[in-house]
C-alpha cells in the first residue's frame, strides 16, 4: 500500500515536471517565432523598397543596365524563399547585388546629390539596421531557447515532446566589404 | 531583457503603491502642522501643554482624511495625462518627417525598439540647442523617447542610435516610469518654481526696481504659491533619494547590450558631457527623466554616500570609464577618435517632384519683394522655401529654431564679414523704428502683413514676421548672418 503511494507520489510529480518543462519550452519557442516575424516584415520592407530605389537609379545609371537587373533578379529571388536556410542564402545575394550598385553609383555625382537617392539611401540604412537588429533579437531568443533544449534535464524529454534546435539567421552586412580575394597562381 | 513583462507590471504596481503612501504621508504631515499650528493661534492654551491635548484621535481621523482626499486628487490630476504634460512643459514635438535629422531619428527610434523586442516607442523634439535626451512611460504602457534639436544635430548616426538605446532600456527595465511618475507629481511644479525665480530674480542684468515691480505685480498670491510650491519642491528633493544612482548605469550597460556598440555611447556621453546641457530650457527638477542633469553641479560629478542619495546621476567619469574598459579602450584614444561632422558650405539642395524642379509649380506661395514663385529646398535637412530670384528664404518660426541650433554650416567670408560690421554698427544706441514701417511686407503663405523686428533683441538682424501663421521671411543672406552670429555667441566669442 505505501508502495502504491510512493510510486504515485512519484508519478504525479513527474508529470508536473513534464507540464513545466513543456510550457517552458512553448514560451521560449513562441519568442523564437516572435523574433522571426520581426525579421520578415523588415525583410519584406527591404524588397519593397528595392523598386524605386532602381527606378531612381535607372535614369542616372545608362550604362549600367547589367548591375541593375542584378539587383531586380536577387529582389525576385528573395521574396521567392520561404525557409530560413533559403532567405539566408537569398538575402546574402541581394546584399552582394546592392553592395556593388552602390558601389557603381559612386561614379555618378548627380545621382548621389539627388534628394530621391538621399531619402531613400536612409530608408535602405534603416532597414537594414532594422533587419541586424530583427536578427540579433532572434538570434538571442535562439541561442536561450537552444540552451534550454539541449541542456540537462530538458535535453531528456524534449526531442520527445517535439522540441527540435532552431537555426540561426547569418546575414552580411551591407556596410562589410567584401575580404580581399587572394589567388596564388 | 533583464525583465519579464510580468515583472514590470509587479514593480510598477508597487511604484504606484510606494509613492501614493509616500504622497500620503507628505500631506499628512502637512496638514496635521497646519492644524496644530492653528490651534495654537486661536486657544489660550500654553503651547507647551503636551501631547495629550495636541493630539486627539477624533481630530487625527480628519485630518487623515483631509490628507487622503488632497494626496488622492493630486495623483489623480497628476498622473492623467503624464506623457503629455511632461512635453507639453518641456514644449517637445513630434518630428517633422520632411525633415532629414527628424527623419533619421524617427527611424533609429524605430530601429532600437525592434532590438527590444517591438515594442512601440514614440518620439519626440525638443527645440533646443542644449544635448539632452529624456524617456517617459506612462500607467497605460505607452512610451516616448525624446531628445533636444541640439543633440540631433551633434551626434553621429551611431552615437544617435547609442543614446536612444539608453533611454530604450529605461523604458524597457521599466525605471522610467517611477520617474516619470515622480516627475509628473512633484517635478512639474518644481520647474513652475524656477520659471517665477527666473522671472522675478532674473540675473540678466535687471535692475532692483524692475524687480520690485514684478514682484508688487504677483503681490501676496505668489507669496502663497511659491510657499506650497517650495514645500513641493522639498518632497520632490526627498524623493530623488529613491531614485538611485545605479539605474544610469544599468541602462548604460543595456543600450550597450542593445546596439553592441560602447565606443558609440561612451563617445555620446563624452560629447554631452563637454556641451551645453540646456539649463534654463530643461528645468532641472526634471532631471531624473533626463540621460544627464541639466544643472551641472558638484553634486552630480561626485562621490559618497550625500551625492549617492541627492544625486539622480553618477558622475560621467565613472560611466565613461565602465564602457571603455568594454571597448577595450581608455579616455585619450576617444578623444582622439571621435569624428566630428565636417562643416559644409551652404548650400541648400533644391527638392525635386518627379525629376521636375518645384520651380516650375505656378499656384504656391511667391516671394513677397519680387513676385516669384518660391522653390522647396532642404536648408541645413529642414524643409524651407527660397526666391531663385533675390535669394530670399520662408521658413516657418519652427523650422527657423531648428535651422539656428544647427551648425554643420560654414559661412563665406562675406557673410562672416557683413556681420562683424553689423556687430559693430549702433544699432543698440539707434536701434530702428519697428512702429512705422510703411512697407510691410506680405506674407507668402497667408497675405497678411508681416511685422518687421529684430529675430532675438541680443542681435541686429531684421526679419519680418507673420503673427498670423508664424511664417519668417528673411532677405538674402540674413539667415546666414543670424546663424553665424548666434553660434559665435554661443562658444563665447561675441
Amino acid at each position: 500500500m505505501a508502495a502504491l503511494f510512493i510510486i504515485l507520489v512519484i508519478v504525479v510529480v513527474a508529470v508536473l515536471w513534464l507540464i513545466g518543462v513543456y510550457n517552458g519550452l512553448v514560451q521560449l519557442k513562441m519568442r523564437v517565432k516572435n523574433g522571426w516575424a520581426q525579421i520578415d516584415v523588415q525583410l519584406k520592407r527591404r524588397h519593397d523598397l528595392i523598386p524605386n530605389l532602381v527606378e531612381t537609379a535607372k535614369g542616372y545609371m545608362k550604362f549600367e543596365r547589367e548591375t541593375l537587373e542584378n539587383v531586380i533578379k536577387a529582389r525576385t529571388q528573395a521574396t521567392q524563399a520561404t525557409t530560413v536556410k533559403d532567405k539566408e542564402g537569398a538575402e546574402n545575394m541581394l546584399t552582394g547585388a546592392l553592395r556593388s550598385l552602390f558601389a557603381v553609383a559612386e561614379k555618378y555625382p548627380d545621382l548621389k546629390a539627388n534628394q530621391n537617392m538621399l531619402a531613400l539611401q536612409e530608408e535602405l540604412t534603416s532597414t537594414e539596421n532594422k533587419i541586424a537588429f530583427a536578427r540579433q533579437y532572434y538570434n538571442d531568443e535562439v541561442t536561450r531557447y537552444n540552451t534550454t533544449v539541449k541542456t540537462f534535464p530538458a535535453n531528456t524529454v524534449a526531442p520527445a515532446l517535439g522540441f527540435a534546435p532552431e537555426e540561426f539567421f547569418e546575414l552580411k552586412d551591407l556596410a562589410e566589404r567584401e575580404p580581399p580575394k587572394v589567388s596564388f597562381t | 531583457m533583464p525583465y519579464s513583462f510580468v515583472e514590470i507590471e509587479k514593480e510598477k504596481t508597487w511604484v504606484i503603491k510606494a509613492v501614493f503612501v509616500f504622497l500620503l504621508v507628505f500631506y499628512f504631515l502637512v496638514a496635521e502642522l497646519l492644524w496644530i499650528v492653528t490651534r495654537m493661534f486661536f486657544s489660550s492654551q500654553s503651547p507647551f501643554a503636551g501631547p495629550a491635548q495636541l493630539f486627539s484621535p477624533g481630530e487625527f481621523v480628519i485630518v487623515f482624511a483631509v490628507a487622503l482626499a488632497v494626496a488622492s486628487l493630486h495623483w489623480y490630476y497628476s498622473t492623467r495625462n503624464m506623457i503629455a504634460d511632461l512635453t507639453n512643459l518641456l514644449d517637445a514635438r513630434a518630428p517633422d518627417l520632411g525633415d532629414t535629422y527628424h527623419k533619421m531619428f524617427r527611424n533609429v527610434v524605430d530601429e532600437v525598439s525592434i532590438a527590444t523586442g517591438g515594442r512601440k516607442i514614440g518620439c519626440y523634439v525638443v527645440p533646443s540647442s542644449g544635448m539632452n535626451a529624456f524617456a517617459v512611460s506612462d500607467l497605460e504602457g505607452n512610451s516616448a523617447i525624446g531628445v533636444t534639436e541640439g543633440l540631433l544635430s551633434r551626434l553621429s548616426r551611431s552615437q544617435l542610435e547609442a543614446v536612444v538605446g539608453h533611454e530604450a532600456a529605461h523604458i524597457a527595465s521599466g525605471d522610467s516610469f517611477s520617474t516619470t511618475v515622480i516627475c509628473s507629481l512633484f517635478g512639474i511644479y518644481g520647474a513652475l518654481l524656477e520659471g517665477i525665480n527666473r522671472i522675478t530674480l532674473g540675473r540678466s542684468g535687471d535692475s532692483s526696481k524692475e524687480r520690485v515691480s514684478v514682484g508688487a505685480r504677483f503681490g501676496a498670491y505668489l507669496l502663497v504659491v511659491y510657499l506650497v510650491l517650495l514645500v513641493v519642491k522639498g518632497a520632490n528633493h526627498l524623493l530623488n533619494m529613491f531614485i538611485s544612482r545605479q539605474r544610469e548605469y544599468r541602462a548604460d550597460a543595456v543600450a550597450v547590450r542593445l546596439t553592441r556598440d560602447p565606443v558609440a555611447l561612451s563617445e555620446a556621453l563624452y560629447l554631452i558631457s563637454r556641451g551645453w546641457r540646456g539649463v534654463g530650457v530643461i528645468p532641472g527638477s526634471l532631471s531624473p527623466i533626463f540621460i544627464t542633469a541639466p544643472d551641472t553641479d558638484s553634486l552630480s560629478e561626485s562621490e559618497g554616500i550625500f551625492s549617492d542619495l541627492f544625486s539622480t546621476h553618477p558622475p560621467f567619469k565613472n560611466r565613461l570609464n565602465i564602457l571603455l574598459d568594454m571597448a577595450h579602450s581608455d579616455l585619450q584614444s576617444l578623444k582622439s577618435g571621435i569624428r566630428t561632422a565636417p562643416k559644409t558650405v551652404v548650400e541648400e539642395e533644391p527638392v525635386e517632384l518627379e525629376g521636375l524642379s518645384v520651380d516650375a509649380r505656378r499656384g504656391g506661395p511667391f516671394c513677397p519683394k519680387c513676385g516669384q514663385a518660391l522653390s522647396e529646398i532642404s536648408y541645413e535637412g529642414a524643409p524651407a522655401m527660397k526666391c531663385r530670384f533675390c535669394g530670399g528664404v520662408l521658413a516657418a518660426s519652427d523650422v527657423a529654431t531648428r535651422i539656428i541650433a544647427r551648425e554643420n554650416y560654414l559661412f563665406p567670408g562675406e557673410i562672416r564679414e557683413s556681420s562683424e560690421a553689423l556687430m559693430k554698427s549702433h544699432w543698440r544706441e539707434n536701434p530702428p523704428n519697428f512702429f512705422n514701417v510703411t512697407d510691410k511686407l506680405a506674407c507668402p503663405r497667408c497675405r497678411e502683413a508681416m511685422e518687421r523686428g529684430f529675430f532675438t533683441y541680443g542681435l541686429p538682424v531684421i526679419i519680418d514676421k507673420c503673427f498670423k501663421c508664424g511664417n519668417i521671411w528673411f532677405d538674402k543672406g540674413e539667415l546666414e548672418m543670424l546663424q553665424y552670429l548666434i553660434e559665435k555667441s554661443r562658444n563665447g566669442e561675441l
